[in-house]
């Protein structure tokens, strides 16, 4: 019965307690980093940029005291998948990519054709996810959800003036976050309920695709349930006048320091070159 | 149990996140064994279609973002770390979901029959092209589409009206997550577009029925469609 204790499995991005420089920064310094080299990531084609940016994912991961190795760990599992979507996407790509200009043929053979560009196409792909997972596991690993949300929320204060109801969207992520443990929980009491009133359950290997059959019935209740929670929910907040975020304080209150600004303005010089340059890359 | 006012709105777009957030982590939730070359059909984007339908085009969207951002946090694959192909088309589930919605449920009776039949032969083309590379799996989606056209159209003919509003909404919401994301990979240069419409075909058929009966049996259950429930007592 062990394999039905769900919430043991409830890691949305693993938070790592360290004193480290990147913990320490305010999180729209990270989240705004992240944007900045995501963009980044996404324009530059080229094989140098790339090499660049990934050494720029070590030096965080090493500002985070975070071993690198541990960050890459979670991309083990997934390399056939990755291999075998390269060599598909390489057997047939044959338009110019990046400072690959003329598309020359490296192999041929039947339908599936090798050029000079899918094979940037593949190397270039596979850095650019090399780099986003790690950006993005170090980002959950330094900031905790809480840190996250306000944030975020933070962030799009500003665009309030255009109607963006930045309160409303952190509720959203906040509830969210909230619940998923609780549906886990019912989940998981629906099908030990079940099981004890003689559904079948299978043990050993792969029991929860197994049993997926079991689990996915199960799928229709716990939606109908987490409907009228929400109804329930929203009643009672509406009960309490909880419903606008106007005029609301907060218990954590975010500052930009000296840090922030450094790190930054570090991040932003980095990918703002390497955005307004991304043609200029001649390997 | 639509929500109506902007708490309501507020707490389903949460509570729906919740739920696609608990899908993505629990795979066997998430995905549904189906013969399909995947070999599950995703449920994930049932909770965003059930936004759109209950909550509007804001709160559709909204899940739909919450899918994207969860799936591009957890891809693996170069393909779906892409935030274009990952984001962007998830949004736009819950939004064609719900236009969908509204327009079925005006829709008079004969329209949708009509649209069911455009449906079928729609998908029955698709067959027939699979039926190219292989027999066994263009028979198989022949014979899927033909019995899910011939269910559908039973379905509205005697259906309850908004039920059949809600499957259709799960129907296109299913197939603008298959076709979009599908489309934007092979626009970008992820896949080849030959292996594209095979796939987008085997695997987005099933899907769109699995989120049909699915989606159609949680706003049976909630009071949306069907008849009342009325106590016996």
């Amino acid at each position: 019965m062990q394999e039905l204790a769900f919430l043991r499995h409830l890691t949305l991005g693993q938070y790592l307690p360290r004193e480290s420089f990147v913990h320490r920064l305010d999180p729209r310094t990270k989240l705004l980093g992240l944007g900045l080299l995501a963009l980044a990531v996404s324009t530059s084609a080229s094989y140098a940029a790339n090499i660049l940016l990934l050494g720029f994912s070590f030096l965080v991961s090493a500002a985070s005291r975070i071993n690198p190795g541990q960050v890459l760990r979670g991309l083990k599992p997934a390399w056939p998948l990755i291999l075998f979507f390269a060599a598909i996407q390489a057997a047939f790509y044959d338009a110019p990519f990046g400072p690959t200009r003329y598309v020359r043929v490296l192999l041929e053979w039947g339908p599936f054709t090798l050029t000079n560009a899918g094979l940037r196409v593949v190397v270039v792909s596979i850095m650019r996810l090399v780099v986003l997972w790690m950006l993005t596991t170090l980002l959950t690993n330094t900031t905790t959800i809480s840190e996250l949300a306000r944030g975020a929320e933070r962030l799009l204060e500003p665009f309030g003036r255009f109607g963006l109801p930045a309160y409303e969207l952190s509720l959203v992520f906040t509830l969210a976050l909230r619940f998923v443990p609780v549906f886990a929980t019912e989940l998981e009491d629906a099908l030990k309920a079940r099981i004890v009133r003689g559904a079948p359950w299978r043990h050993g290997r792969f029991a929860l695709l197994r049993n997926a059959q079991q689990i996915a019935s199960l799928l229709v209740p716990l939606f109908a349930d987490a409907l009228r929670r929400a109804d329930e929910l929203a009643n009672a907040m509406a009960a309490r006048c909880y419903v606008s975020g106007a005029g609301r304080t907060h218990l954590l209150a975010l500052r930009f320091r000296r840090a922030d600004w450094l790190s930054l303005g570090l991040v932003a010089a980095v990918s703002l070159t390497l955005i307004a340059l991304r043609n200029a890359f001649a390997w | 149990m639509q929500a109506q006012t902007r708490i309501h709105k507020v707490v389903l777009a949460g509570v729906l996140s919740a739920l696609t957030i608990l899908l993505g982590l629990f795979p066997s939730v998430g995905f549904i064994p189906v013969p399909t070359p995947a070999g599950a059909a995703t449920t994930l984007h049932i909770p965003a279609i059930l936004g759109g339908v209950l909550g509007g085009p804001f709160v559709g969207g909204l899940v739909g973002l919450t899918f994207g951002i969860f799936s591009f946090l957890r891809a693996t694959l170069p393909l779906f770390k892409d935030p274009l192909v990952a984001i962007v088309p998830r949004v736009l589930i819950g939004i064609v979901a719900w236009a969908a919605y509204t327009a079925a449920a005006r829709a008079s009776k004969s329209v949708l029959f009509l649209l069911a039949i455009a449906a079928m032969l729609v998908a029955a083309g698709f067959a027939a092209q699979i039926l190219q590379y292989s027999v066994i799996l263009g028979a198989f989606i022949l014979v899927l589409a033909v019995a899910a056209g011939g269910a559908l159209l039973w379905f509205v003919s005697r259906g309850d009206k908004r039920a059949v509003a809600v499957a259709v909404a799960a129907i296109l919401g299913s197939f603008t997550n298959t076709s979009l994301v599908l489309g934007l990979a092979t626009l970008l240069g992820y896949l080849p577009l030959q292996g594209v419409i095979l796939v987008a075909a085997t695997h987005g058929i099933p899907e769109a029925i699995v989120a049909a009966v699915i989606v159609t049996a949680i706003a049976v259950a909630v009071g949306v469609a069907g008849a009342p429930q009325r106590s016996r007592l």
